[in-house]
Formats: C-alpha cells, sequence, structure tokens
C-alpha cells in the first residue's frame, strides 16, 4: 500500500482546488468514523440504546464516501488512489448494509466490526496520502 | 539466541494482530446477538498481556527505539482496554472508549508486527551483488 506511486502536484487550478477538498474531506471523513465507533460505545455502556445514535449518524456523514470518489477524479489523482476511493465507497455500501442482512443471519454483524477496521484503516491512509505535505500540493 | 528472539517477535506480534482482528469479529457477534459475549471477554484477558511478551522480545531481538516505543504503548493501551470495559457502572462515559482504544490497538498491533518484520529482515545473510542485480 505504501508503495504507491507518489502523487504529483497538479497544474490545473480545478484540480488543484480539488486535491485541497479532498484531503479536508477525507480528513474529516476519517473523524467521523472514529466518532462513529464512539458511538458504538456510548449506545453499548452509556445510554443502552443498542445502536440508534450509532445507526443515525452513519446517514449523517455517509455521502461524504461519494463526494471523495468525484473529487478523486477532479483532482486527478494517480489511478491507484482513485480505485482505492472506490473501494472506501464499496466498503462503506457494504458496511451499512451488513446489520440489516445480520437479523438473518446474526454472524454478518461480525463481519460488521470487522470491516469497520478495513474502512477506517483505508480512510486513514487515504487521508495521510492524500495530505499536501505528502505529495498532493497544489502548484 | 538474538536471532531466535527476533523470529519469535515477529510470529508473536502477527499472531496478535490476528488475535485482535478475531476479538473485534466476536465483539460484533456479541453485540448481534449472534453468540455471548462471554467468547470476547475470554479472549480479550488472553490477549491482555501478550503485548508484554512482543516488548520482551522486541527488547531480546535488539529492535530499535521506535519499535520499542511503539511495543511499549501496544503493551499499556492493551493492559488498560477490559479495565475500562470493567468500568461500566461507575464510569459509563470511560468505558465508552472501550471501542476507541480498540481502534488504537489495530493500528498500534499493525504497526508493531510490520516493523517485526523489519527486525528480521535485518536478520537476513545479505544477498549477493550478482543474484540482485539479474532480479533488477
Amino acid at each position: 500500500m505504501t508503495s504507491a506511486p507518489p502523487v504529483r502536484p497538479a497544474h490545473d487550478p480545478v484540480a488543484a482546488t480539488a486535491r485541497v477538498a479532498y484531503a479536508a474531506t477525507a480528513a474529516v471523513f476519517t473523524a467521523c468514523l472514529v466518532i462513529q465507533v464512539l458511538l458504538v460505545g456510548v449506545d453499548a455502556f452509556v445510554t443502552a440504546e443498542h445502536g440508534s445514535l450509532h445507526r443515525d449518524f452513519a446517514y449523517a456523514y455517509g455521502w461524504l464516501a461519494a463526494v471523495l470518489v468525484l473529487l478523486a477524479s477532479l483532482g486527478r489523482f494517480p489511478r491507484s488512489l482513485q480505485l482505492l476511493t472506490v473501494l472506501l465507497l464499496l466498503l462503506f455500501a457494504v458496511q451499512t448494509a451488513l446489520p440489516g442482512l445480520a437479523t438473518g443471519l446474526p454472524l454478518l454483524g461480525g463481519l460488521h466490526a470487522v470491516n469497520s477496521l478495513a474502512l477506517l484503516w483505508l480512510a486513514g491512509w487515504l487521508a495521510v496520502r492524500s495530505y499536501p505535505r505528502n505529495g498532493g500540493r497544489n502548484p | 539466541m538474538r536471532r531466535t528472539a527476533r523470529y519469535a517477535f515477529a510470529a508473536f506480534a502477527w499472531l496478535f494482530f490476528v488475535g485482535v482482528v478475531v476479538q473485534v469479529f466476536f465483539a460484533g457477534v456479541g453485540l448481534f446477538g449472534a453468540g455471548s459475549m462471554e467468547t470476547h471477554v475470554s479472549l480479550g484477558w488472553t490477549l491482555h498481556l501478550v503485548p508484554l511478551v512482543i516488548l520482551l522480545l522486541a527488547w531480546g531481538a535488539g529492535a530499535g527505539r521506535r519499535t520499542m516505543w511503539h511495543a511499549a504503548a501496544l503493551f499499556l493501551v492493551t493492559f488498560v482496554q477490559p479495565i475500562l470495559a470493567i468500568m461500566r457502572a461507575d464510569q459509563p462515559w470511560v468505558a465508552a472508549l472501550h471501542p476507541v482504544v480498540a481502534l488504537g490497538i489495530f493500528w498500534l498491533a499493525l504497526e508493531v508486527a510490520r516493523m517485526s518484520l523489519t527486525v528480521v529482515r535485518a536478520d537476513a545473510p545479505a544477498r549477493p551483488v550478482r543474484a540482485a542485480a539479474q532480479e533488477a
């Protein structure tokens, strides 16, 4: 993963703006994922609401994953980073579908928890990788 | 002796990482009612002091300062983790940090496991120059 091609500076102003927006959005998305995990703890240990806060919050920021795909394309990031952004969107879609599927097959609930680790790792990696000082800077 | 410690360090580091992923799976299984939370609790206590072994093996393997700090941090957060869950009755908001700390353990466990491979590679004999050139 870390051997992905370097992110070259964009010379097009639209691409340059999209890159800054991508880095900011990826950081916000990662922070939202951490808050999302915190809400699992709040639901389990504080409110005993069995996931209502956790579930409602997911719908508040999930659309950012789709925005990231758009920004990755506009920012003309390397193909690998664009594909990994699509993978992030797919993982998020799977993540939101798993609880519903788990009502029929409860073991899928375990995958919901493990998938959250993959989501968070990938989101964090994309946020760090796209950060301007790490190669995604504007001209 | 040091060579054995290096391989043992890598083995324990990667096994612990896999254990953390399985532990998160059991947490999900318990929360969705597919099984008892007891499995999650039992594995949690089994993993509790493994990072201390990893830290000692890292020291025995002659790992660098950065690896040692990561291993020490891993030991610290893993030690605190089950104690947070125990605090649910008196300090529920502190207990709510339990899953967030799990993310920290996951990240540190992955970092230490990756660093352990570097320590093992340092132990491998240098390849002949001609063989390396042919591969390139």
